[in-house]
């Protein structure tokens, strides 16, 4: 989904006919919907926000680092890496978040998946609509049950714990 | 005989349901099948089984020659190898040496005698061990349990057990990258599942000596 076709389904979700929410604003919402849903997804371990990087002594931790993959043989101190064990590299397999949408021309949001673009939107409504103290209670009580049908139909396939 | 160590990875992911390497990754993995190892070394180490058994020649001239050979292609400043005086000075045991089952001159397969390890060796058929050096009156075969080698590369090592140990390697290791690993559990379901395999295999067919046999 088009990050323009997102915003303006914010605006008519809120009823913004006085154009009351800007288009920053609007991505402000957006990311921090994203940031919301890829946290609940990579909760649940979904492989889509998987990422592999070889790591080497001394290096930076990736960008918008979450967790790994079980325990490396690493020491992590002020995001730098120490490499135990004597390993001179790693195959490193992490969870991320996706970089912040900044709002250029024909920006997408960053999951490419249908169902999750439209959690993104809703969250994102839910957030403009608690900015103007609108009461959404009700609506949160259906973004749980998607936020369950998510966390369910993403992570389906991986039965280990 | 032996077992290739990616092949336990990978029933290990399929175990977990984790071809995406989403829950365990590679290292803790190895880290686990070694520690399986490790346990399997200690419970094999204790039974009446041959899995662990091995067998190494110690030839005193031709071990010496080798020496030669190395200390010739030397150069200058290189320090040069000791011969080795099986009787005098002994020789290293093997690294992967747990305990010796027994040991026969080379020459014409006699049970040699342990000895003191305060005394010399006089005797052709003496044998002694002091510390981590076998000491021997003559050229010598000696049969020892080792030590299970572990697995430093999951690629390209094996693990020099039989194939009938492989589920259990796969099952151990499952339970140590998802349980407590001080949990006592783990060592009894070793000891239970070793037991179940060793007494299958240990000489069935050996001919059994009468009492009267001389």
């Amino acid at each position: 989904m088009l990050v323009t076709t997102a915003i303006e389904k914010i605006k008519s979700a809120t009823h913004d006919i006085s154009d009351e929410y800007s288009t920053d604003r609007c991505i402000d919402f957006l990311n921090n919907a994203i940031q919301q849903i890829a946290s609940l997804l990579i909760s649940a371990k979904y492989p889509g926000l998987l990422k592999e990087v070889t790591l080497i002594d001394g290096q930076d931790l990736p960008d918008n680092y979450m967790n790994c993959v079980g325990s490396y043989p690493i020491r992590i101190t002020a995001g730098k890496v120490k490499l135990l064990d004597g390993y001179t590299s790693i195959r490193f397999r992490y969870f991320s978040t996706p970089a912040n949408l900044t709002g250029v021309t024909g920006e997408k949001l960053p999951f490419d998946h249908n169902a999750l673009d439209e959690a993104v939107v809703m969250v994102a409504v839910l957030l403009a609509k608690n900015e103007n103290e609108y009461d959404i209670t009700s609506d949160i009580t259906m973004y749980q049950q998607l936020q369950s049908a998510i966390a369910a139909g993403m992570t389906g396939q991986n039965a280990a714990k | 005989m032996t077992i290739a160590a990616q092949s336990v990875y990978r029933a290990i992911q399929k175990k977990f349901k984790d071809n995406n390497e989403s829950f365990h990754n590679e290292y803790e993995t190895l880290d686990a099948i070694n520690e399986a190892i490790r346990y399997t070394n200690n419970v094999l180490a204790l039974r009446n089984s041959d899995f662990l058994e091995k067998s190494i020649t110690y030839n005193q001239d031709e071990m010496n020659a080798e020496i030669d050979v190395y200390n010739a292609g030397l150069t200058e400043g290189q320090t040069k190898k000791e011969y080795i005086d099986l009787a005098e000075e002994g020789i290293d045991l093997p690294e992967d040496f747990v305990s010796m089952i027994s040991i026969v001159m080379t020459r014409e397969n006699y049970h040699m005698h342990p000895i003191p390890a305060v005394e010399p060796i006089l005797q052709e058929t003496d044998y002694k061990i002091i510390g981590n050096k076998l000491f021997a009156g003559s050229d010598c075969t000696m049969l020892y349990k080792k030590q299970l080698t572990e697995v430093k590369n999951l690629e390209t090592e094996s693990i020099d057990l039989p194939y009938t140990f492989f589920d259990l390697l796969v099952k151990i290791a499952a339970m140590i990258l998802v349980q407590d690993p001080n949990s006592d559990v783990l060592l009894q379901t070793v000891t239970e599942t070793v037991n179940q395999i060793v007494p299958r295999r240990r000489y069935s067919n050996a001919r059994i000596r009468m009492p009267w046999t001389v």
